[in-house]
């Protein structure tokens, strides 16, 4: 029956609109600082043996292959990529980017550690360095009130020079981390990511030692989000929508051309 | 029936399995690692059914009493697009050859290189199941995983295993085990290493299916099914003619 094809196609549809939702997702965050895009990535469905290889037809001779028919699609997975975004100068003394591997160290409320690539922190009333909602860096870094200016040194080392002083002092070291899988990460939204078992430990200490990235104040570095590649994949995901539905207007057909044999 | 409408409804039905493939192919366009169904029509086969006493056939007798479908499909093993996505984990052979993994108690064979680790650090698909390497399952404990063309895991600087890449005879067929597995028709045949391919770090093979001949191939099925139903609609008349006027008397 031809109405195989029907659902077959839908299957294909319905992935290439998950597609577009991940798609829409990425162009939403286009400009969002330490953004990294994500692939929605499927998978064919079982598969029907109709006549399978080598059974006997009639008169004793045999199929010499069979007909394998495929049930459709089915999304598994949505990957993240975490491709080098590009870095924006932004002067700002705050604003930090990870040049290579690693991942800023976030404290949340609730005591968990989270990972990201965002660096656009700034002070909280107490001093201490956090980021955009108000999570404290880890380890926690305290400017003193009296500051006048504050380097972050390639390697992470945070020196400040107060007022009245001519030399500057050392107050702090940024920490990154480092994971074997980075796409195993669990993104939680606000820019952060959960270690989970498919990205392995964390391997944290200071910035350019172990294949860590190094540091670079008074830059950002911005979402990997290509718009020239989300368009593309866009129009690619939407043709291959309607490729499906032309399907089902296929079936659709046939199944009325069947129905006017009997007039 | 006879056998002109038995033959054509089979050539109808033939139309309607390459739809069934073709749909499944446009419905996987995307798949990483997805190789497309490809359908031929095999030589119709009429079945004797009129049989003597002794079990030979009635010579002449002949007649189709199952419809069988004519049909084979096969893979059409060419390679797909090349992705780049930068992960560590993502791989992709150039060449011939599939990855081996482990399912239950067989091994199965992938061209889908989006390898993920689990819980125990060992390389798996993103079902979970365990990717095999020279050395059974491949466990990634480092920081920094590199793997060099040949397949050869390096983590942290030092050569842990191999990843197995395996390829089957020319001849072999391979049957389509779902979830982007292959498997060859015939269980006997034993693929051999392919040395010549080559792994791709941070790269994944698309899906070979070329949408403008899902198109064209579904516009052809389609008119082809037409005609085979312009063919009974018009033998419906014949027949109805010969059933109702032929022989009538004024």
């Amino acid at each position: 029956m031809s109405s195989r094809a029907l659902s077959i196609a839908a299957t294909g549809m319905q992935a290439q609109t998950l597609n577009i939702d991940v798609i829409a997702n990425n162009l939403a965050n286009v400009s969002t600082p330490g953004f990294k895009r994500s692939r929605a990535d499927f998978q064919d469905l079982l598969y029907q043996n109709l006549r399978p290889a080598g059974t006997a037809s009639a008169a004793g001779t045999q199929v010499p292959t069979g007909l394998q028919l495929g049930q459709g699609t089915r999304p598994v997975s949505t990957q993240r990529l975490f491709m080098q975004g590009d870095y924006q100068v932004t002067k700002n003394e705050l604003d930090v980017a990870i040049e290579g591997d690693g991942f800023f160290q976030i404290m949340q409320p609730n005591g968990e550690i989270a990972y990201t690539r965002s660096g656009s922190f700034k002070l909280n009333s107490e001093g201490k360095v956090v980021t955009s909602d108000g999570y404290s860096l880890e380890p926690e870094i305290t400017i003193p009130r009296d500051a006048v200016s504050v380097t972050i040194g390639s390697d992470g080392t945070v020196s400040v020079i107060q007022a009245g002083q001519v030399n500057s002092v050392e107050i702090g070291t940024i920490e990154i981390a480092r994971f074997a899988n980075p796409a195993g990460l669990r993104a939680i939204g606000r820019n952060l990511f959960l270690q989970t078992a498919a990205s392995g430990d964390p391997v944290t200490g200071a910035p350019g030692a172990e294949g860590r990235g190094t540091l670079s104040q008074g830059f950002l570095e911005m979402s990997n989000v290509s718009v020239v590649d989300e368009m593309v994949n866009m129009i690619a995901a939407q043709r291959a929508y309607e490729i499906n539905s032309k399907a089902i207007q296929a079936s659709d057909d046939m199944l009325q051309m069947a129905n006017n044999l009997k007039r | 029936m006879s056998g002109e409408l038995s033959s054509i409804l089979s050539g109808a039905l033939v139309q309607e399995a390459r739809l069934d493939v073709l749909a499944n192919n446009a419905a996987n366009i995307h798949t990483v690692g997805y190789k497309e169904d490809k359908v031929f029509r095999l030589p119709d086969t009429h079945g004797p059914v009129w049989e003597k006493p002794d079990g030979t056939l009635l010579d002449g007798m002949t007649l189709n009493t199952q419809i069988i479908v004519p049909v084979g499909s096969f893979v059409n093993l060419d390679a797909g697009r090349m992705i780049h996505t930068h992960n560590a984990l993502d791989l992709a052979i150039d060449g011939k050859g599939f990855f081996t993994v482990q399912v239950g108690d067989k091994q199965l064979y992938t061209r889908k290189g989006d390898f993920t680790l689990d819980a125990n650090r060992i390389l798996v698909t993103q079902e979970g199941y365990p990717v095999m390497g020279r050395g059974g399952p491949i466990t990634i404990s480092g920081s920094d995983v590199e793997i060099a063309p040949d397949g050869t895991v390096i983590v942290d600087g030092e050569e842990t295993d191999r990843i197995e890449v395996v390829a089957f005879p020319e001849s072999t067929r391979m049957l389509k085990a779902g979830d982007c597995f292959f498997e060859p028709a015939d269980p006997n045949v034993q693929p051999a290493a392919a040395d010549e391919a080559i792994i791709m770090q941070g790269h994944l093979e698309g899906s070979n299916v070329d949408p403008i001949r899902v198109m064209t191939e579904m516009i052809d099925a389609l008119r082809g099914y037409e005609s085979y139903q312009k063919v009974m609609l018009s033998m419906n008349d014949t027949i109805s003619k010969t059933v109702n006027d032929v022989g009538r008397i004024s």
